[in-house]
């Protein structure tokens, strides 16, 4: 008798938690769970990462460094470096190809870019004290592969002078709980309206943080651009000189 | 008993050996990278029902089109963005929820231009996220949605309009409310079962206020009827709890289609067209006591004209005198309705809805049944929106050319020839009209395709084209002595042979057949229809309005079919439902329509698909849309129409006009239906939705081109959309779905020998996409490849890597594009950009072997790459060019080494600088002077000064040899003899060059013995390797 009822009281256990929704918070919370725990995450100060980049039949090398609120973006072709584009905390700026100098961003894509830089080391670590918010959107099949839509919306951000919103759709594998695409859609520019896609694989521990080591960068599906992550170094030293914008240059 | 079981596990066994196996797909987990590419065009677009402005932002407006979905302009109407892909193509209706302009949307779906082609709708969506995600909010019976309104003052409250069925009676018509945003619906007003709610409108001021008009209307496929007791124009003054009949000043009588609109800034001024009983009473009628009485104003030809086609007036949003009438053309009046004048000369006739900018009323955008079009003088000259592809093909055909022609007729715009490739993308000048007026079927001559056949409505005419030319030379058949009159359909059946080259069919109630393209014709079989007089009244069509335009033409033969596998097999369906078949090319024929059951008597024979494999079994399409059956009816024979089974099941939500039987996989059949693609891959037990870049249109035809293995589709709305290649589709077995990875081998790559021109991108005008170029990997996964490295290399035939690829780690099918280059050379650096460096040469035509590593796994697979064999270079030019390309490459990064080495001598020799605190030993080593001299070298190899741009500085050997190399890796044939000099001088300076270079490290070894001597613990290096 008693086995009977532990064996229905199973079943109904095992069926309430196959039925229960997960929630944003429970999905977010899994996904730091199975890539190194909050505690590893919180403590990231610093990262990070050589690339290459591929795109149409071209391959050049790639450096990608993030602290709180500073950012750089480097590639070298020819041997010369060109940054595209960096970001100090207040500033963002960016090499002219023609020059060669750095140029700084109009007013309104600096403000962009600072609520991008924002987000270091993760969006979603400490989202509510940023001032995020995030919504389960239901699912959908990405990638051959089931997954959770979390929609995180940062604050409104300005384009041509008319208050938008800012936000990106996160699509995280049922399985594992790890985002294998994000989906937002582009706010600026002739291609306004249009979707821009990022495709993440590879991933591998580092330091005990499990982290994408390719990049698919696609615009409305199609693949414009690969980022091949050859090593990625966390917690190192990175003088702030390196994302300051070089006064006369 | 036992022996039962047995029995029955052994029939059971036997029905499954014998019947394909069932794959159940789930489209998004197994289609992956097969993907549609859409070509458009949009030089004539298509049929625009319904236009809606920003309430505010003039640079934001959405289009909704008639059968190509809605598409928003961020930028004032150069360029635009679909924005309803995943739903139903046809829509009718659209709101900007005025107290979140920038967010919340509505569409209604279903189009009120109640044309004999028109498609159908799937209830009413909403967007909370400015159009990036639908959701359907219920009334999904409603067929067509007149309008949607939110309450200006309450988002949750919405009201719509439902006109309803069109082929038959519907209780769903009428006003529906909404007081939770949607969620659920109260029938707030209702007529009956044949009059629906054609428009509805809203006071500016008041939102309890507001005018419904009711229509009673109804086609069948033979005829239309507009207008009856029912029609009529009511108003609530309470929010729609009560209404009343305001036809105060309206004649007695039947009524038709009416059109009301209140003034935006004077609630007092409301407009009415009205369509009734007596032509003298038709016309604009204006109150200007809000409803309560009445006054014709005006009957002139565009404000009584096709009212079920035209019925939208639309009055400035400052002037309530300045009123806009859609027609046949544009009509306006500044005297509030007092006098008219046509606007829209020169532009696609067939107005259907306007927008007055909120700002400037002279900025006016219309849509009509070619596009939408932008005024910005008030209407007297208008620019075409050149970037809206949503041209409505009833039909699409194909030649054998390289790249191959696709052929086809739109609704109300013309016929078509347009290529599936062109340099640059396929633009809209690149589409060659080959007729006038509907176009429908279109066919090139199977051997010569300057030879287009081309047809117009109800075959008035039939042409044969020579398309060079520019010759069109009617060749209809006529009705001989002693035949009754001829019966066209409106979509004429006229088509080729697959195996007499110039014969040509045409259907009327008769097969008729041309065996000397199109001169002289024969009657090929008797009255294949049902020839049932009650469905031949065209005349009495139209209800109050006359309307017999032979789009009502019926008891026609629709289709006409050949067996690939035998000329004398031909199939021939009729609108009226009949299925006839041939076995002796025509001496008899026989209806198998008795045969057929499942199927509603009369439902219309769409298309008839003989079979690729087998010359008995063929597969009928019924399309019962114009008897009010929504419902897909696809019947397969196998043995020449005695028995036949029904191939689709509920997972087709939809009616269907198309099928295709692959060319190679008999158990692979392409479903076109009104709302999009579904592929089968086991003979029909499971179908799945085809959605990768794929709308969810009408697909009224398809083709397969059995050279290209490209499935080409007719849309209905968004042009032709074609998947290029089927290939994988053919493959997906059980087996393969299980593999961890697996290979699927297509056709080798072509190599693209075409040169670059400089072309600006013509910005707002529709440009087609292109096929791809590059060679494609293809492979299944059976899981996405998420954790751990997945890599994949390109080997030649000697084993040698020359390419790292980024694999697809989907699951499903994942394609890999190469471009089948090398790496570009190492470049030496300067100061600026060499652009020739960037290039890479392309590698020769040959086998390669692609490598694929995942986890611990290794998967190999061959491809191949081949010359265009209509190429104007030899294999001796390319060889030539490949070795001089590569000598090339080679001197590149020579040099690139040589000015590695004097970079690194230079940064040492700077290091060391510094150290040497002893005057005299620094004098005596002068590296200030050794430091000149490498920097005066450099500067003779590569540019050391200047910008990218027009501050650039004087090339050096660097910038003359990456240009030399750019130049003859950039062209597929030989190199010119100039450039072959130059190649040899070029070397000659690179040799020099070594030498000083070499000459310099030499000195570096001499002033390294002195700073061993003087104990400084440093020494000039050229290279890491020396320095290690």
């Amino acid at each position: 008798m008693n086995f009977r009822k532990n064996l229905v009281l199973g079943c109904f256990v095992l069926i309430s938690q196959l039925l229960s929704a997960q929630t944003a918070d429970e999905i977010i919370n899994k996904y730091f769970e199975n890539t190194g725990g909050r505690d590893a995450w919180s403590k990231l100060t610093s990262m990070k990462s050589t690339a290459k980049v591929k795109t149409q039949g071209m391959e050049f090398p790639a450096i990608m460094l993030s602290k709180p609120m500073k950012q750089k973006i480097s590639f070298t072709f020819q041997g010369m470096t060109m940054v595209q584009p960096a970001f100090d905390g207040t500033t963002g700026w960016q090499t002219n190809f023609m020059t060669m100098k750095a140029e700084k961003m109009e007013a309104e894509d600096n403000e962009i870019t600072k609520a991008e830089v924002a987000d270091f080391p993760d969006a979603f670590l400490r989202y509510k004290e940023k001032g995020y918010n995030i919504a389960l959107e239901g699912s959908e099949t990405v990638e051959g592969t089931d997954c959770y839509k979390i929609k995180l919306t940062k604050k409104p951000v300005m384009i041509e002078g008319k208050e938008e919103e800012n936000s990106t759709v996160y699509f995280f594998d049922k399985e594992n709980f790890i985002p294998i695409m994000t989906k937002s859609i582009i706010k600026k520019g002739p291609a306004k309206g249009k979707s821009s896609e990022a495709v993440f694989s590879d991933y591998q521990e580092v330091n005990g943080l499990m982290l994408p080591f390719t990049l698919d960068q696609k615009f409305e599906g199609q693949t414009q651009a690969s980022i091949a992550i050859e090593k990625i170094e966390l917690n190192v030293e990175i003088d702030d000189k390196e994302f300051a914008f070089p006064e006369g240059n | 008993m036992k022996q039962y079981i047995a029995l029955i596990l052994a029939l059971t066994n036997f029905v499954i050996l014998s019947a394909q196996k069932p794959i159940p797909l789930k489209s998004d987990e197994i289609f992956g990278a097969v993907r549609a590419r859409q070509i458009g065009p949009a030089v004539m677009s298509g049929r625009v029902s319904d236009l809606e402005a920003h309430p505010t932002d003039s640079k934001i407006f959405y289009v909704a089109a008639a059968g190509g979905g809605v598409w928003k302009t961020n930028n004032a109407g150069v360029t635009f963005n679909p924005i309803f892909d995943k739903h139903t193509q046809c829509t009718g209706a659209i709101e900007i929820d005025p107290n979140d302009p920038d967010r919340t949307l509505w569409v209604g779906t279903g189009e009120t231009w109640t044309r004999n082609s028109v498609s159908i709708g799937d209830g009413i969506y909403k967007s909370e996220d400015g159009g990036q995600n639908w959701k359907n909010m219920g009334l999904t019976r409603s067929e067509r949605i007149s309008n949607i309104i939110v309450n200006p003052k309450n988002s949750k409250e919405v009201f719509v309009g439902v006109m309803g069925a069109l082929w038959g009676d519907s209780e769903e018509r009428g006003v529906y409310k909404t007081t939770d945003g949607g969620l659920t619906w109260n029938k707030i007003f209702y007529i009956n079962a044949t009059t629906g709610c054609s428009e509805l409108t809203m006071d500016p001021v008041n939102p309890a206020i507001m005018y419904a008009a009711f229509w009673e209307f109804r086609r069948t496929a033979y005829s239309f009827n507009s207008g009856g007791v029912n029609s009529a124009l009511y108003k609530t003054m309470d929010g729609g709890k009560t209404w009343g009949r305001i036809h105060n000043g309206f004649p007695s009588g039947k009524l038709g289609r009416i059109t009301v609109a209140v003034a935006p800034s004077n609630a007092s001024i409301v407009y009415a067209v009205l369509e009734t009983e007596k032509n003298e009473d038709k016309g604009l009628y204006r109150s200007d006591d809000a409803g309560a009485s009445w006054k014709k104003l005006n009957g002139d030809f565009e404000l009584v004209i096709r009212p079920f086609y035209f019925s939208r007036i639309v009055i400035d949003p400052k002037n309530p005198d300045i009123i806009l009438k859609a027609g046949l053309q544009g009509y306006i009046s500044k005297d509030g309705g007092k006098t008219f004048r046509s606007i829209g000369g020169g532009i696609h006739s067939d107005f259907h809805d306007f927008i007055f900018d909120p700002h400037d009323s002279n900025k006016i955008v219309v849509g009509t049944d070619g596009g939408v079009y932008r005024s910005w003088d008030g209407g007297t000259v208008w620019e075409m929106v050149k970037g809206l592809p949503l041209s409505q093909f009833y039909h699409v055909s194909f030649d054998n050319q390289k790249p191959y022609r696709v052929y086809g007729g739109l609704q109300d715009n013309g016929s078509w020839t347009g290529p599936s490739k062109q340099v640059g993308g396929i633009k809209n000048s690149d589409w060659v009209s080959v007729g006038y007026g509907d176009g429908f079927r279109v066919y090139p001559h199977p051997k010569d395709p300057n030879t287009v056949y081309s047809e117009m409505q109800g075959a008035e005419n039939i042409w044969r084209v020579d398309v060079a030319k520019s010759q069109a030379k009617i060749i209809k058949p006529y009705a001989e002595d002693g035949d009754p009159k001829l019966r066209f359909n409106w979509n004429a059946p006229l088509s080729t042979s697959l195996h007499q080259p110039d014969r040509v069919y045409v259907g009327s109630q008769f097969v008729h057949v041309s065996d000397d393209k199109g001169e002289t014709w024969r009657k090929l079989s008797p009255d294949l229809t049902t020839n049932d007089p009650k469905k031949q009244l065209q005349e009495e069509s139209g209800g109050l309005s006359a309307d017999n335009s032979g789009a009502e033409n019926h008891c026609t033969v629709f289709t006409i079919n050949e067996s690939p596998l035998d000329k004398d097999i031909i199939w021939v369906g009729t609108d009226d439902g009949n299925v006839q078949v041939t076995m002796d090319g025509g001496k008899t024929w026989t209806n198998v329509t008795g045969n057929i059951t499942g199927v509603p008597k009369n439902t219309w024979t769409y298309f008839i698909e003989p079979s690729n494999f087998d010359k008995n079994t063929a597969f009928v399409v019924f399309d019962g849309h114009t008897q009010n059956d929504m419902k897909p009816y696809v019947m397969k024979t196998t043995d020449a129409g005695k028995t036949w089974k029904s191939v689709v099941n509920d997972q087709i939500p939809v009616f269907a006009r198309s099928i295709k039987e692959d060319l190679k996989n008999p158990n692979l059949w392409y479903l076109g239906t009104e709302s999009g693609l579904y592929v089968t891959v086991d003979a029909g037990q499971n179908w799945a939705k085809f959605e990768n870049n794929m709308p969810a249109v009408a697909i009224h035809y398809m083709a397969l081109h059995p050279e290209e293995n490209a499935l080409i589709m007719a849309t209905h709305g968004r042009g032709v959309i074609i998947i290029d290649d089927v290939t994988p589709l053919r493959k997906i077995t059980e087996e393969a779905m299980e593999k961890e990875l697996d290979f699927i081998t297509v056709k080798p790559t072509v190599i693209n020998e075409s040169s670059s021109f400089q072309s600006f991108p013509a910005v707002g005008e529709y440009v087609g996409d292109n096929p791809t170029t590059s060679a494609r990997i293809v492979y299944f996964m059976n899981k996405r490849h998420t954790f751990g490295k997945m890599t994949m290399e390109v080997f030649d035939e000697n084993g040698y890597k020359i390419a790292d690829l980024i694999p697809g780690k989907s699951k499903g099918i994942n394609e890999v594009q190469w471009n089948y280059t090398l790496k570009p050379p190492k470049t030496a650096k300067g100061k600026t950009f060499t652009f020739g460096g960037f290039a890479a040469p392309t590698v020769p035509a040959g086998k390669y072997t692609v490598k694929i590593n995942k986890g611990n796994k290794e998967f190999t697979q061959e491809i191949e790459l081949k010359y265009d064999e209509s190429s104007i270079h030899s294999l001796e030019d390319r060889k030539l060019k490949d070795e001089k390309g590569m000598e090339l490459y080679n001197m590149m990064e020579s040099l690139a080494y040589e000015v590695d080495k004097l970079d690194m001598l230079q940064k040492t020799a700077e290091e060391i600088l510094p150290l040497l605190k002893d005057k005299k030993l620094a004098k005596q080593l002068n590296l200030q002077a050794y430091i000149k001299e490498i920097e005066a070298l450099r500067s003779n190899l590569v540019i050391t000064t200047g910008d990218n741009y027009v501050g650039a500085a004087e090339p050096q050997l660097r910038e003359k040899i990456a240009s030399l190399y750019g130049e003859v890796v950039g062209y597929a044939g030989k190199p010119s003899g100039a450039q072959m000099a130059n190649l040899n001088l070029l070397k000659t300076r690179l040799t020099e060059a070594g030498a000083k270079v070499k000459t310099v490290v030499q000195k570096s070894d001499e002033l390294n013995k002195q700073l061993l001597k003087a104990k400084i613990d440093k020494i000039i290096v050229a290279t890491l390797n020396e320095k290690a």
